[in-house]
């Protein structure tokens, strides 16, 4: 049994990637709100779409598997890395190859105290006092996550450039982006509840593009901004 | 003419915003954003509907003429048709 997210769950035919992976997550004595659950099946076409090995396509299936069961409890994953500093998490989205996890990368080296909190899938769950980021077992390819939950200060939008820069994005903006960047291929319901998160998201969490070089004043521009907002 | 099933058409901030759901999304990636008047239509064409009905709900929803809303929902459908989007 497992515990990520604020969520307790049981973990079936999800393969030896995500055992070793999720072993820190492990708990005992709870009772779990779901199963994460891969059937033979699932793992097959996984292999099949992304010619992976059997342990990890059951890998990425289960993380599937797990975020579709966060949106229907309220929360979604959203494709970044989230660095954590000063007990807030900073999330930095776009697309692969954007240099989302290069910039995180640059922000351990800047500022003592920092680190990955998850370098690609972070959970993002709803608090009253707003959104919180967690570390999850499923963190694209390095097992770079903690198993902890920090509020969410800022989102940031990467795209490279040869000047640093960064502008905060209209609620509207913020939604158009966030949306290519979560759980795809997903029901009616679970689409109607996605977008009702990405909704209280944009107009909860302040986002912003964040145009860069692939270099240290881009870090310390993006803390700057983003830590005061 | 009608909007294909499968899609699910949401208000996120304030922007109308499509996409795709289901099955639906094996064979469309990606996503809509519509304006005021082509949110209006998608919604009416979620059933079955013939152009001039088009242009009569359009006729009593906003202050146009006639000949701008024919104008404007010939070129939406015209989009929409493009794009696979209708059946």
């Amino acid at each position: 049994m497992y515990s990520a997210a604020g969520f307790v769950f049981d973990a079936e035919g999800c393969g030896d990637v995500f055992l070793d992976r999720a072993e820190k997550y492990r708990v005992t004595g709870r009772i779990p709100d779901f199963t994460v659950r891969v059937t033979d099946e699932e793992a097959a076409e996984c292999m099949l779409h992304t010619g992976l090995k059997d342990a990890e396509a059951r890998y990425l299936a289960s993380g599937t598997k797990f975020y579709f069961e966060l949106i229907k409890r309220g929360g979604m994953m959203l494709h970044s890395s989230a660095a954590a500093l000063d007990g807030r998490a900073y999330l930095f989205s776009g697309d692969s190859g954007a240099g989302k996890s290069t910039h995180t990368g640059l922000w351990l080296k800047c500022f003592e105290g920092a680190y990955i909190l998850n370098d690609d899938k972070p959970a993002l769950t709803r608090s009253e006092n707003g959104f919180l980021a967690s570390g999850t077992p499923w963190s694209g390819k390095y097992d770079l996550n903690r198993d902890e939950t920090l509020p969410v200060q800022a989102i940031a939008f990467i795209e490279q450039a040869g000047d640093n820069s960064i502008e905060r994005l209209s609620a509207k903006e913020a939604a158009v982006r966030i949306i290519p960047q979560t759980v795809r291929r997903i029901s009616r319901e679970r689409m109607t509840e996605l977008l009702e998160t990405v909704d209280r998201l944009v107009s909860t969490v302040p986002v912003f593009v964040l145009r860069c070089r692939p270099d240290e004043e881009a870090a310390r521009l993006a803390y700057s901004v983003m830590k005061t907002c | 003419m009608k909007i294909k099933e499968g899609f699910v058409l949401r208000q996120v901030a304030d922007a109308t915003i499509v996409v795709p759901a289901g099955k639906t999304s094996l064979d469309f990636n990606g996503m809509i954003t519509l304006n005021d008047t082509a949110a209006f239509l998608w919604k009416l064409l979620e059933e079955d509907r013939d152009e001039a009905s088009l242009v009569k709900a359009m006729l009593a929803e906003y202050d146009v003429d006639e000949d701008t809303a024919r104008a404007g929902i010939e070129r939406f459908v015209k989009k929409l048709s493009a794009e696979g989007l209708l059946v």
